[in-house]
This record gives C-alpha cells, sequence and structure tokens, in this order.
C-alpha cells in the first residue's frame, strides 16, 4: 500500500537527485545571478527610484507615494520587493554553497573553483547591498531547512562587512580573470578587486568609519589597476554606454554590467528598463521612454565648458516632428535646463529587435573602469595625507577622455583637462567628489557616495533651497526629495512583512 | 353508552409488528398507541365510525368500526415517506434512524430555479450552508462553504461525492468544474452532510462537509419520455451612474481648469475662436458605456430524457442542451450534456450497473475582475472610467476608436471597452467524461459485498486571441497580433470495495455493519503555448505557428490515497440509534512518517417521540435528539509540497555574452514534516414533527475546533522565501441551524407548503503561527495594493475582517492657518499620511488613533466584517387545482462589502478619467462642505471606512408559477403530463448596497472575502417553459 502512496514529483527534480552534473551546477549559479538583473534590482529600483540625488530627479510629477520623493513607509513595495530579491540571492548562494563540494559531483576542479568563487562574491555583493541600505541586517550563512526558524536578529554592520571583505577576498582566489571571457557579465578577479575597494571605501567611510581601510581600498584598486588585467579607459565615453545599448561589450572600460536580453515573452525582469524608464523621453514605439529622470539645474553646470559628458549625461535635442520628418532632434534652448533628461542610455542606439514599449535590453555598469581609478584617487588621497603623482594621474586620465583628448581627431585638441597641480588634501578629496559625480553620473553611485562621505542630507537640503528659489514654475516639485529627506533616509525601513514575522529583529531609527 | 374494549395488532408489511403506532377514533379525542409488540387496546364509547392508524413513514390507514372487538391490520408504507431515505457515504439510510446532521435538498424545489448548475441555486436552500457567488458572470466561480471555513489559507469547499465518486475542490473557478457538467435536471437526490457522524466516513476530506449527489437512474414501470425545455432573457439594468457630460466637464475642471480650457472650452470654428460656459455641456449629449457594454441577453435550455425498466432492468438516459448568453456582450455559458444509467438483477444474489456521463462545455467573455496586474485593466473600469465626450474642437468618434486618443498608453490601462470586448476571444472548453460501475453481491441473507470502480476524465482547452483590435493586441502594443492555446487535462480512478452486513438480532435490536477499502490515484497535466506577432490575424488561433514564440507552459502531477473505512449502526427499538465509524487514510501528499490518519466519529440518537410518556402529547408526531462527536480531516495541500523543489523558469536565468541561460534555485523549503488537518466537530440536534409531521422543526447546535491547520504561513524574506506551508494554528466555528417546514394548508384544491430556515455560524481563530496575534492579508487587485493588507485575522476575532483607516470626512478650512495665499495645516491637526505642507483643504482625513499627528500603519484598526450574522431561505410553494406557484427568497445579513470601485471612482485622481455620478458633490471652494474628498485629495493608498458598506441583502431568488394541463385533455393525445411555467430569478432584490450586486466577493478565499472590484453584474432572468411526458 505504501509503494501505491509513494508519488515522486513530476515537475522538478528532487534535492537529492540534484548538483550530480556541471550543466546542473552551471544552472543553479545562473540562479544566483538571477536577482540582479529583476525590476527589483538593477531591472529599475536600484539605478531609478534608488538613485535619486543631486544629480537628477524623477519627473513623474503626478507621483505622490514613492521611494524616489523620500515619501513613503515600512510597506513600500519597492522596498519590500528589494529586500526579498537581495535575500533570494544569498539564500540561492547559501544552496549551491551547500551542494558544490558533493562527492559526487562529476566536474572539472578548476571550473567548481571558479563556479564556487562566483556563488561566495555574489552572496557577499547581495550583503554588501544590503547592509548599505539598511545597515544591521539579519545574516544567513547557511540555507534555512526549518520551516519555523524563522527569527534571526541583526548582525552589527562590522561583523557583516568583515565577511564580506573576507569572502570575497577568498573569491577572488578561485574566480577567473576577466580574459577568460569575452563579455563582463560574469564574476571575475577584476570584479571581486574592483568591488572589494568599493566595500572598503564604504566602511572607511559612514557609518563605520573605519580608517584603516583606505589602504585596503587603494590595494585592491591598485590591483584591478595593474596593467595584466588588460583594463582601459574606451578612448570615446559615450561610445560606453552606445556599447551598452548595443550589446557590446567592453571588457577593457566596463569590469562588470547586469547584463539583459531579449527574451520572448518581453518580461521586464530580464530585459530590465535601462533607457526605458530613464532615458530620453519618446513615444515613439521604437525608442520609447518615460525620460522619468531629469537632471538637476546644479548637476547640469557642474560640467565645465568642454566636458563632453554633459550633453551625453543629459540630452541637448528632444524628438519632435519638423517639416515632416518625425524623431527629428531638436536642440533645446540653453534656458531648459530641467526638461533635459538623463540621457546616458539612449534607445535610438538599441540593436535588438524587436524593441518592446517598457523594456529595453540595454545593459547596466555596475563597475567601470573609471570608476577604479578615481577609488584608488580618492584612497591615495587618504592614506598619504595628499594627492600623489599617481593619484593626479588616475584622475587626469578620466577628465583627458571626459574632454575628448583620447579620441582620434580631439574636437578642441588645445584644451587642458587635468586638474591644477599643487591641490592640498581637502582640495583634492572635493575635486575627486565631484568628479565622481561627472564622470558616475545616473550609475546608481552617488547617493551612496554622499552617505559614505556623510554629506547626503546637506547637499540635499542645500539643492532644495536652490530649486525651490530658481526652478521654473513646472519644476518646483524636483525638491521633493530633499524636501522629505529626514535622518531616518539614510537608512531604509526594514519591511513590515519582514518585521511582521521575524520576531527578533527590530526597527530602523525613527521608521 | 357502556364502553367496549377492543384490541388488535399493528403489522408492517412485511408482518412485523409496529410499535408506536396512533390508534384513535375518529373523530374523538379517544385514542393509544402500539405497544412494542404492535397490540394496541382501546375503549370507545361506541362500536361506530372508524379507528384512524397513523404512524411516520406509514399510509394513514381507516378501518371501520363494526361488530368485532379484534382489529389487527397492516399498514403500507408511505411512498413520501421512502423519499425520506438519506444519502449518506457508502450507503442509505431512512431519515427517522439518522443519527447525523444531513441536509436534504429539496431537488423538486431547486430545479425550478433556470439556472445552469445546482450550485447557482443553492444559497439559502439548506441551513448551514453558505453559498457565495464571486459575480454575476455565467459560470462564474461559486463558493460553497459549510458550518464555517476552517482552513484559513487553504480552500473550504467541501467534498463532492457525484454517484460515488468523490472529487475535491471541483467548485471555484475550475476549468473542470464537474459541477458545470450537470444539467440540475439529471439530479435525483442532494444529501449534505455536515457533523462529524456523517462526514467521518470521508476520513480525511470529510472536514469541510460532503455534498452528495445522486443522479437520476431508471424505476421499473412504464417507459417514459420527458422533454424539458425554457427560454429566457436576462438583463440588468441597475446602472452605477457616471458623470454626465456637463458633471464631467465640471471636474475635469476642478482637476485642471488650463487643460480643461484648451481642450473642451475653446472651440475653433472655421479659424474662429470663442469660450464656452461650462454650462454649453449641459445639453451635450454623453455617451453611455454602461448601456454600450451590455445586452438583454437570451438563454435556452433543452432537457431530453428517457427512463424505464422491468424487474430485472432499468435504464435511464438523458440529453440536454443549454446556452446562456452573457449580459456583458461577447460572454456566456453553453453546454452539451448526455447521461445513462443501467442497472440489470443477473441473478436474486447479482446485481450490476453502470452510469456514464458526458458534457462538453463552453464558457467565454472577457472577464471583468481578473486582471491584477493594474487595476485599471479591469474591463468595468474601463466602462465607467471611459470619456462620455470627445475634445471639443475633435471629430473623434470615442465608441469607433480603440483608445482614447487622450489616453497616455504607459499611464493608463484604459481602452475602449466595447471594442475590446468584442475583439478579444477568451474561450474555455471543457470535455468531462465520467464513466462509473458496479456490481453488488449478496452473500448471504444481510451480508452484501459491493465493489465499483469508476473512472473521470476531465480535458480543458483555454484559448486566448487578441486581435489587432483589442486591448493587449493593438498596434500599439509589444506583442501586437498575439495568442495561445492551452490543455489541462485530468483523470483519476476510484476503486471501493464495501462489505455490508444488516441483522436483527432480534424482535427489538438490529445492528448493520459496512467495512470497506478504497484507493484513488490521480494526475493532471497541462501544457499551453502562446505566440506573439501573428502575422495573419484571420486565421485566428490557427495562425499561431506563424507568430513568434511567446512562452511554452508545462506542468504535471499526481497524487493517491488509500483508505480503510469501517462503519456500525446498532438500533434498538428504532427508538436508541448508535453509530461508530471510522476511516484511517494514507495520501501521497505527507512523507512517511505523517501519511497515514485516522478520523473516527461516534453519534446517538434518542427517537424520544416513540417513547411512552410522549403518547399524551398528541400533536407531537415526532421526536428525536441527536448527538454527535468526531474527527475529520483536511489534506487540501499541494501535492508535492513535502519536497524542496528546484524550478527552473523562464524568468530565472541569467545571460553571459547576449547568451540567455536558465536559471534553477529552491522555489520552495518544503516541509517534510506535513500531516493532516484536523477538525474535532460536536453536534447536538433536535428533530420534532408536530401534527402528524405538517410542521417540522429541525435545530442544531455544534463546534468545531480545527488544529494543525494547514496554514501556508510567510515566512519572512531573510530566509530567502516567501511562503511554506506548516500544520500551524487553530480555529473554531460554532453554530446554530434552524429549519422549518409547514404544511399550511392542505385541501382537496388548495395545498400551501413553506419552509424556512436560518444559519448563524460564529468563526474565531484560537491560535496561529509561532504566537503571532494577527495575520495581515492583502488583496492583489492591483500592483500598488499587493503590499497595503486588507485584512486581519486576528486571534480571537473571526478569520477575516476588514482593516484599514477610520475615515473622518475630509480636511475643512478651520484645520488649517492661511499664510499668505497658502492653507497650513494647524499644528495640533493630524496629516493624513501625506506630508503635512501637502495637506489642503479638502483633502480625504483619516483618525489618528495614536494620537501621533500622523496617519500610517499603526492608525489601522478593525473597519468591518465581511461575515454575515445570519443567512437563510424562505421557500413558499402554492398549489391550487393545475396551478403551482412556488416563491423562494434568500438573505445574508450584517455582512460588510470592500466597495473597491469607489477607490478608482470617486477619488478624482485623474484628468479625462470619468467617476461615479456620487463624486459630482465632492469638496471643492465652492462647495465646502461636502465630505467628499476634493479632486486628487485621496493619494494615500489604504483602505478605509468609507468604502466599507453594509452588504446585508433580501433577495426575492426564484419565483415560479406553472400549469399542468388536465389529464382528459392529455389523455386524448396520449401525453402523460403537460405542465408550461414561467420561472424568473433574481427578480428583485432589497439592499443598501450600493454596487451592482451585494452577492460578491472576487478573489475570494477564506483570507479575503466580500470584495468587490469590477464584478460582473448579476442578471435578472425571466424564463417561459414547457415540460412534457409521454
Amino acid at each position: 500500500c505504501n509503494k501505491f502512496l509513494d508519488k515522486t514529483p513530476t515537475d522538478f527534480p528532487l534535492p537529492k537527485n540534484y548538483f550530480k552534473t556541471e550543466n546542473d551546477v552551471n544552472t543553479a549559479l545562473n540562479g544566483i545571478y538571477d536577482p540582479l538583473g529583476k525590476t527589483g534590482t538593477y531591472g529599475r529600483t536600484l539605478f531609478f527610484e534608488l538613485d535619486m540625488s543631486d544629480e537628477g530627479f524623477n519627473a513623474l510629477s503626478t507621483t505622490t507615494i514613492d521611494l524616489s520623493i523620500n515619501n513613503y513607509n515600512t510597506s513600500d513595495t519597492k522596498v519590500n520587493t528589494l529586500w526579498n530579491l537581495l535575500y533570494q540571492g544569498v539564500n540561492r548562494a547559501n544552496v549551491f554553497l551547500e551542494n558544490i563540494d558533493n562527492k559526487d559531483l562529476q566536474m572539472d576542479e578548476d571550473k567548481r573553483k571558479a563556479a564556487k568563487g562566483q556563488a561566495l562574491f555574489l552572496r557577499a555583493y547581495y550583503y554588501f547591498m544590503l547592509v548599505s541600505n539598511w545597515g544591521d541586517v539579519p545574516v544567513r550563512l547557511q540555507s534555512i531547512n526549518d520551516v519555523n526558524d524563522v527569527n534571526r536578529a541583526r548582525m552589527p554592520s562590522s561583523e557583516i562587512y568583515a565577511f564580506i571583505v573576507k569572502d570575497m577576498e577568498a573569491a577572488a582566489e578561485l574566480v577567473n580573470p576577466i580574459t577568460a571571457y569575452t563579455y563582463n557579465s560574469r564574476i571575475t578577479k577584476s570584479v571581486v578587486w574592483g568591488i572589494l575597494a568599493r566595500v572598503n571605501l564604504k566602511m572607511a567611510g559612514y557609518p563605520l568609519n573605519d580608517a584603516t581601510r583606505w589602504a585596503e581600498a587603494r590595494k585592491w584598486a591598485l590591483k584591478a589597476m595593474e596593467p595584466g588585467n588588460g583594463h582601459a579607459l574606451n578612448p570615446d565615453y559615450q561610445q560606453v554606454f552606445i556599447n551598452q545599448c548595443q550589446d557590446k561589450y567592453d571588457t577593457k572600460e566596463v569590469l562588470w554590467e547586469v547584463e539583459f536580453n531579449k527574451v520572448n515573452n518581453g518580461s521586464q525582469d530580464e530585459e530590465g528598463s535601462v533607457g526605458a524608464i530613464n532615458g530620453i523621453g519618446s513615444s515613439d514605439r521604437n525608442m520609447y521612454s518615460y525620460g522619468a529622470v531629469h537632471i538637476t539645474e546644479r548637476y547640469y553646470r557642474a560640467f565645465a565648458a568642454g566636458d563632453l559628458r554633459r550633453d551625453w549625461t543629459s540630452n541637448s535635442y528632444y524628438y519632435g516632428t519638423v517639416n515632416g520628418v518625425v524623431n527629428s532632434k531638436i536642440p533645446y534652448p540653453a534656458t531648459s535646463i530641467y526638461n533635459r533628461c538623463n540621457a546616458k542610455w539612449r534607445r535610438e542606439y538599441e540593436t535588438a529587435l524587436p524593441k518592446n514599449i517598457n523594456t529595453s535590453s540595454i545593459n547596466f555598469p555596475i563597475l567601470r573602469f573609471s570608476d577604479v581609478l578615481l577609488m584608488f584617487a580618492e584612497a591615495e588621497n587618504e592614506v598619504n595625507g595628499g594627492p600623489s603623482a599617481d593619484a593626479y594621474e588616475a584622475v587626469n586620465k578620466v577628465r583627458r577622455r571626459a574632454y575628448g583628448l583620447l579620441l582620434p581627431t580631439p574636437p578642441n585638441p588645445a584644451i587642458d583637462a587635468d586638474l591644477p597641480a599643487g591641490l592640498d588634501q581637502l582640495s583634492f578629496r572635493d575635486a575627486i567628489r565631484k568628479e565622481r559625480s561627472l564622470e558616475l553620473g545616473f550609475e546608481a553611485i552617488r547617493r551612496h557616495d554622499l552617505i559614505r562621505w556623510g554629506i547626503y542630507i546637506s547637499t540635499m537640503k542645500d539643492l532644495s533651497n536652490e530649486i525651490t528659489t530658481t526652478a521654473p514654475a513646472a519644476y518646483k516639485y524636483a525638491a521633493r526629495h530633499g524636501d522629505n529627506l529626514g535622518q531616518r533616509h539614510l537608512l531604509l525601513p526594514i519591511p513590515s512583512s519582514e518585521m511582521a514575522i521575524n520576531k527578533s529583529l527590530v526597527q530602523n531609527p525613527e521608521w | 353508552a357502556q364502553a367496549v374494549k377492543i384490541t388488535g395488532k399493528v403489522t408492517g408489511e412485511d408482518g412485523e409488528p409496529l410499535a408506536g403506532v396512533s390508534v384513535v377514533i375518529k373523530g374523538t379525542k379517544t385514542g393509544t398507541a402500539t405497544n412494542e409488540l404492535g397490540i394496541f387496546s382501546l375503549s370507545p364509547q361506541e362500536l361506530k365510525g372508524a379507528i384512524v392508524f397513523s404512524s411516520i413513514g406509514f399510509v394513514t390507514k381507516e378501518v371501520a368500526l363494526g361488530k368485532s372487538t379484534v382489529y389487527n391490520t397492516s399498514l403500507t408504507q408511505d411512498p413520501q415517506a421512502l423519499k425520506q431515505v438519506v444519502v449518506v457515504g457508502y450507503g442509505t439510510v431512512q431519515r427517522k434512524d439518522l443519527t447525523g446532521s444531513v441536509g436534504s435538498v429539496n431537488v423538486a424545489d431547486l430545479q425550478k430555479a433556470p439556472v445552469k448548475s445546482f450550485d447557482e441555486a443553492l444559497a439559502g436552500r439548506v441551513a448551514g450552508v453558505q453559498v457565495t457567488s464571486s459575480e454575476g458572470r455565467p459560470g462564474a466561480a461559486i463558493d460553497i462553504v459549510i458550518r464555517g471555513g476552517n482552513s484559513v489559507t487553504q480552500n473550504n469547499s467541501p467534498l463532492y461525492v457525484i454517484d460515488g465518486f468523490p472529487m475535491e475542490n471541483p467548485g471555484g473557478d475550475n476549468e473542470s468544474n464537474p459541477i458545470n457538467s450537470l444539467d440540475p435536471a439529471d439530479i435525483e437526490s442532494i444529501d449534505i452532510l455536515k457533523d462529524a457522524s456523517a462526514t467521518a466516513i470521508y476520513g480525511a476530506r470529510g472536514a469541510n462537509g460532503v455534498i452528495v449527489i445522486t443522479t437520476k437512474r431508471g424505476k421499473a414501470g412504464k417507459t417514459t419520455i420527458n422533454y424539458n425545455t425554457y427560454f429566457g432573457w436576462q438583463e440588468s439594468n441597475k446602472r452605477l451612474g457616471v458623470l454626465d457630460p456637463y458633471e464631467f466637464i465640471k471636474l475635469q475642471n476642478d482637476i485642471d481648469p488650463i487643460m480643461t480650457m484648451t481642450l473642451y472650452r475653446i472651440r475653433n470654428e472655421n479659424g474662429v475662436k470663442d469660450t464656452l460656459p461650462l454650462e454649453y455641456y449641459k445639453n451635450v449629449e454623453g455617451i453611455n458605456w454602461e448601456d454600450q457594454i451590455m445586452q438583454t441577453a437570451p438563454m435556452q435550455s433543452h432537457h431530453l430524457s428517457l427512463g424505464g425498466g422491468n424487474d430485472k432492468t432499468k435504464f435511464n438516459a438523458s440529453f440536454s442542451y443549454f446556452d446562456q448568453q452573457g449580459i456583458i456582450i461577447n460572454s456566456g455559458f453553453k453546454r452539451l450534456q448526455g447521461r445513462l444509467s443501467l442497472d440489470h438483477n443477473v441473478s436474486n444474489k447479482l446485481k450490476v450497473g453502470m452510469n456514464a456521463a458526458y458534457a462538453n462545455v463552453k464558457r467565454y467573455g472577457t472577464p471583468t475582475s481578473s486582471s491584477n496586474y493594474n487595476n485599471e485593466l479591469n474591463l468595468l473600469f474601463s466602462v465607467w472610467a471611459y470619456r462620455p465626450i470627445t475634445l471639443l474642437n475633435s471629430t473623434t468618434n470615442l465608441i469607433e476608436e480603440g483608445t482614447d486618443p487622450e489616453v497616455e498608453p504607459g499611464f493608463d490601462f484604459r481602452w475602449n471597452p466595447v471594442i475590446t470586448t468584442k475583439n478579444e476571444l477568451r474561450e474555455n472548453y471543457n470535455d468531462n467524461f465520467s464513466i462509473n460501475a458496479y456490481g453488488e453481491y449478496a452473500i448471504l441473507p444481510g451480508l452484501k459485498f459491493r465493489s465499483s470502480i469508476g473512472y473521470n476524465k476531465s480535458a480543458t482547452r483555454v484559448d486566448v486571441f487578441n486581435n489587432g483590435l483589442s486591448r493587449s493586441g493593438n498596434p500599439t502594443t509589444n506583442n501586437r497580433i498575439n495568442g495561445g492555446m492551452s490543455y489541462i487535462n485530468s483523470s483519476s480512478w476510484l476503486n471501493e470495495n464495501t462489505l455490508t452486513w444488516n441483522k436483527k438480532i432480534n424482535q427489538h435490536q438490529s445492528l448493520s455493519v459496512l467495512g470497506g477499502f478504497t484507493m484513488q490515484e490521480g494526475s493532471s497535466s497541462l501544457f499551453g503555448a502562446y505566440a506573439k506577432l501573428l502575422p495573419n490575424e484571420g486565421l485566428g488561433l490557427s495562425g499561431l505557428d506563424e507568430g513568434v514564440p511567446l512562452s511554452i507552459s508545462s506542468t504535471s502531477s499526481a497524487w493517491s490515497l488509500a483508505s480503510f473505512l469501517g462503519r456500525v449502526n446498532y438500533n434498538i427499538k428504532s427508538k436508541y440509534l448508535f453509530t461508530a465509524s471510522f476511516r484511517t487514510d494514507g495520501s501521497s501528499r505527507f512523507s512517511n512518517g505523517n501519511r497515514w490518519g485516522s478520523f473516527p466519529s461516534g453519534a446517538f440518537a434518542w427517537r424520544f417521540g416513540a417513547e411512552p410518556f410522549m403518547q399524551s402529547l398528541r400533536f407531537v408526531s415526532d421526536a428525536k435528539l441527536r448527538t454527535s462527536w468526531g474527527v475529520t480531516g483536511n489534506n487540501n495541500v499541494g501535492n508535492f509540497s513535502n519536497y524542496m523543489n528546484y524550478i527552473t523558469p523562464t524568468n530565472g536565468g541569467y545571460s553571459f555574452g547576449n547568451i540567455q541561460s536558465p536559471g534553477s534555485y529552491p522555489g520552495s523549503m518544503g516541509n517534510p514534516d506535513l500531516k493532516w488537518e484536523r477538525t474535532a466537530q460536536t453536534d447536538i440536534g433536535l428533530d420534532l414533527g408536530f401534527f402528524n409531521d405538517r410542521l417540522k422543526l429541525a435545530v442544531d447546535v455544534y463546534r468545531k475546533n480545527t488544529s494543525n491547520l494547514l496554514l501556508n504561513a510567510s515566512l519572512p524574506g531573510s530566509t530567502g522565501y516567501s511562503t511554506q506551508f506548516k500544520n500551524i494554528g487553530k480555529v473554531r466555528n460554532q453554530g446554530l441551524e434552524i429549519s422549518l417546514f409547514a404544511n399550511v394548508v392542505k385541501g382537496h384544491d388548495f395545498n400551501w407548503n413553506s419552509s424556512f430556515n436560518i444559519s448563524f455560524n460564529r468563526n474565531k481563530v484560537l491560535e496561529l503561527a509561532e504566537n503571532e496575534l494577527s495575520m495581515l492579508t492583502t488583496q492583489y487587485w492591483g500592483d500598488d495594493w499587493v503590499l497595503i493588507p486588507a485584512y486581519i485575522a486576528k486571534v480571537g476575532a473571526p478569520v477575516a475582517q476588514f482593516y484599514g483607516h477610520v475615515s473622518d470626512g475630509v480636511y475643512k478650512y478651520s484645520d488649517f492657518d492661511k499664510v499668505g495665499g497658502n492653507y497650513i495645516l494647524k499644528d495640533n491637526v493630524t496629516a493624513n499620511g501625506e506630508v503635512r505642507t501637502q495637506v489642503q483643504p479638502g483633502d480625504i482625513k483619516y483618525k489618528d488613533l495614536n494620537g501621533d499627528l500622523l496617519i500610517d500603519d499603526y492608525d489601522k484598526t478593525v473597519i468591518g466584517n465581511p461575515l454575515p450574522v445570519h443567512t437563510g431561505g424562505f421557500s413558499n410553494n402554492f398549489e391550487y387545482k393545475g396551478f403551482d406557484l412556488g416563491i423562494f427568497f434568500q438573505w445574508s445579513y450584517g455582512n460588510d462589502i470592500y466597495n473597491a470601485n469607489r477607490l478608482m471612482l470617486e477619488t478624482g485622481y485623474k484628468y479625462n478619467t470619468n467617476q461615479y455620478a456620487s463624486y459630482a458633490n465632492h469638496w471643492s471652494p465652492e462647495n465646502p462642505e461636502s465630505n467628499i474628498p476634493r479632486v486628487k485629495g485621496t493619494t494615500l493608498k489604504t483602505y478605509a471606512t468609507w468604502m466599507v458598506e453594509d452588504g446585508s441583502f433580501l433577495r426575492l431568488k426564484t419565483v415560479q408559477l406553472g400549469y399542468n394541463l388536465p389529464q382528459n385533455i392529455l389523455k386524448r393525445a396520449k401525453i402523460n403530463a403537460i405542465r408550461v411555467y414561467a420561472s424568473a430569478q433574481n427578480l428583485y432584490t432589497w439592499t443598501k448596497y450600493s454596487g451592482y450586486d451585494p452577492e460578491v466577493s472576487i478573489r475570494n478565499s477564506a483570507l479575503t472575502p466580500g470584495f468587490d472590484y469590477s464584478a460582473y453584474p448579476r442578471p435578472k432572468t425571466a424564463t417561459v417553459g414547457l415540460n412534457v411526458t409521454f
């Protein structure tokens, strides 16, 4: 009778039969990457709602309650989704790591190591995103196997960062160099080193303020800059982003990008919405974009004359019909600033067909080489108590490219792009901070930079005043992000759904 | 005169003595009752007139008094009383011998309702059975709950046993709902097993009650042919009413006067511009979209049956066709059905039989309320919110345009509801085939072996096609012309073997023992394929192969159940009745250690009406006290919920170097400890008959305690999972049921029967997961609402209560300080969830329960109760000569409804979007006394008391007037009977509810009842019919 009652699942493999082949391992590894590309992460939220800073604002003026304008509560959908997705990544990695050393797994040892390293890194990266957005969070390094094991208290940030660094350092030994691949969506040694630099910079800043970390940041950035890795700046700034629109991989410039691809069902979770939610507003179905992120005047004006990045980071034209020609590019008058969009990714360059309305397959960069150079310069300046020649050189490389000096035919060959010599530590620090914004605008970095430098609230409040007094009436609402900003917004609230069940948690301050 | 003593013995037709027979001298008060040997003695004043012998279940007999002093007689069984056989699990029992609580549906009454299936007419028929229809769409889900819901997150649907074949969860919006395959005219009886004594024989699946349906079988005698048909019309003339053109323009002016000036007020005629006053629109006729989408819909039913046989062989066959169009255009329900049953006595000892049924059901039409991605996608939202007029200088005819040119497709999901409804194909076809065969062998007198085998197969096809004029296939969409087909197949087989032993131990005691073993196994699979960018629209779904593949789905599952069952009935003098039953079930859904569950029950009934001390109360014709206790189970959980599952969904992968690779991960953690949910139920019932059963009363009180709830418990996100089944929590249901039947008038020409029932159920959560004190549930009717709790299940309170903020009208000028031209909220006045500086006069206001001057989650409380205090029905049947009239009322009292429509249509939240007429009176500087929020004044997404309405109703549900043509006319035509009739369904409803219909519960579940958003209106139906028997 018991035999009659033994039914084996017909629609999914049993865990005991899984992780037997290389194919199983690769498929499960892809499952750990998967959360990177969801609408709730790099598919939208991380570069849209959660990337509002002094660079741009949510231009969907009818929005009244949203993460992007700091008017939301503990049951906010986007906060909840981000939290869940990151922990899903963690859990998938946990299950993976518990099985990757199975004795009966038939797999080449090097491949096994590389796979393990990727999982180890991704788990650490998901925790890095958790700890930088929420502060102390519950940590699970083993998968849950008891349905009643739901209570988990918050681990202090310092301990979380410690194991993030430890796991990432271990992963660096396991994964392949970037030269092993023709694309840059895989976790490679370059990714791990660059992100280690970023993690250490964060640890050196708010809230840990652990000054011993500057040297570590410098070390890892330098590691990524070693000539053997083959990293270099693309001579053409705008080409970096055009490549992403065209699904081309520049593994020299971009160390790590989130890859989106066309899928038949047009799901935003796979295709993302880079260029479709941000980008130059258009209702033409071949380059449809909400144009939902507009630039602030302050950011626009921060670009000096000759800096080619300004008119790529924002659009100097809009689409309209001229003499019966649709999608003609009509230049903005110099006074129209707030109308301009975040234009780094322009769907007019997108090549993958068919083009969908709400989704694109444009990739999103998480780590670029210019970021590595600037991280190095920033750390170097702190470690040495002032800028060294190497620090200058790193920044100037970035700036020379920005002014077109690396192009075969520079538009303005005589221009001097370099930072003025002889800056003291403080001036150089300010210069770096500004340069990071000019170079990495709208790349989901600025808000985190402001927070780690401890100037997020002051910067945004100042900006709000500026907008309220100087912006055109129709764009005064751009001040909402800063207006609504309070001390509590330095951290996201722990989602109410988590608080309701995990009884060991204490909510973040003021939430 | 000298009294004479007379005596006698009363027996049944079989010669067995009958005890408790009432023996009365006609027209006098002299009377007695027979003793246990059937003997009576009586002393009438004179030997004149007649003696009247009467007993429940027997035909009353009069014997003339003559010279004799001994009057032995036998009584024949009342054929009416034979109908008082109740079908219980694995057998039948005379109602008088019943120990459990079983409600029998008056099928003849129910069949008067012109409905496609019996569940549509079941509400209010039987006490303790709550029937909730989700909406009025033909074939819409109907949820039946017996004595309150036990389960919290799982289905509370009873077990259906159709001709002996048990089916779990057949109801609901299940594509292969076997109830939809069953013509009500084919039903012989419906018995609803309510208490544990009755349901425990179904063990692990009995906790939610059992509905036992038996279809008609052949009867010995002359072959009869019956043809029954009716035609009818359905309509709903209730209109919720939206703003007329003038009020619409006024609203647009309130939202955006500048835009309104440009779009609606500056007229440009041949280059001459003038500005129109708002009043101009008082004379403009708008489009009434509700009228456009609704129709008077025909329905028809044909049912032909053939039945007959002789002592050895009996047969019954039927064939029927039913066609109901919906009152929303391009929707409806069609069914073609055939049945056959055969019974044959091979010998005195062996009897065999079989029955087979086939049905083809088609349901079609755009669902009005099922879109959850964005609530603007639901059909009726587009109907109500679509503009009644076009722009002033535009020649666009909105009726003919797929989209409103003023609607920005990225932000607004409205689409011309008429065009989309006509152009999107949504068709479900279901073929349902079932066959059952049995053999019954009498091994010894009283000892019978029965074995049966049954097979049920259901094949469903779901067709979806969106052509270029439809909402999801028009040229502005990504997929363009698209469509797909899904095939859902399921089958199960059942083998049952029972041994029954009936033993008359002696004159006073009898014993009936049942033992059995059953096995059931089922499997299901789904395959679907969808394609987009179809080049040839005209080919419809045949052109799917020419398009670009969109998705393929393919799943399968299987389960099995093995059971041992037993029951003992012990009967002393038909007065003391004992029943004990036991079942043990083993289910494939649980892992080895928890696989088997045992479900015992016991019952005792005392027919104290037959006791001597009751004889003096002669107006009491019958009296019985029933008590029972038992445990039943529920295995309502996924077939493989105990396993951790590795899934590889199409959206779970990742791309490397432009190559997409699949990704896998554990979709759920699995719980190998899962086991049965257990419900222990105690029932005490009293059955009373008065005046020779012309008045009957049944009262039951019960208490059900459900423990080890199979709860799909939420997990914290930090585990990496969202939910997992576990056994935790306790729920209690207790209640009172009263049924009353009266034969009010019994005359030669005029007969009036009346029946009434009322049920009260109280539901209470005793315990939730992990000492949780409450559990919040959201209603996913739009992405914006997916995380906003709408319901709360609190320990000590019912499993579902509305949860949200308490409305407090709107902010008035007095709440503000005027600084310059700006209104600044006073420091002691709470903000409404918006940033303080944004709060303006006319904005919606909520009560600040904790006094912190903020409106947030801490100010939420219970704001309504979706569960009724009582429900019931009241039925009256009149017969006068050849005429008969049936009138049936049904009600629900004390339940609230979330009218979520008003969140979208009484908030003025968007330009160019129409609103309910009631919104004309919204707050504005010109109308500062109004308590309806100003335009865009309801920004916080929250449920609040202003949208909670009283859902109580009393409905004149079914009326039928019939006439049987006199026999003398028929005889000449050689026709047995002709009956003509007219019926009406849902004729009138008394309610305060402002929506289409108070009987509504879209996305219904135990946790989320009573929600109305874009629900399909319920039609009134009027039919005329003809029933001919040859």
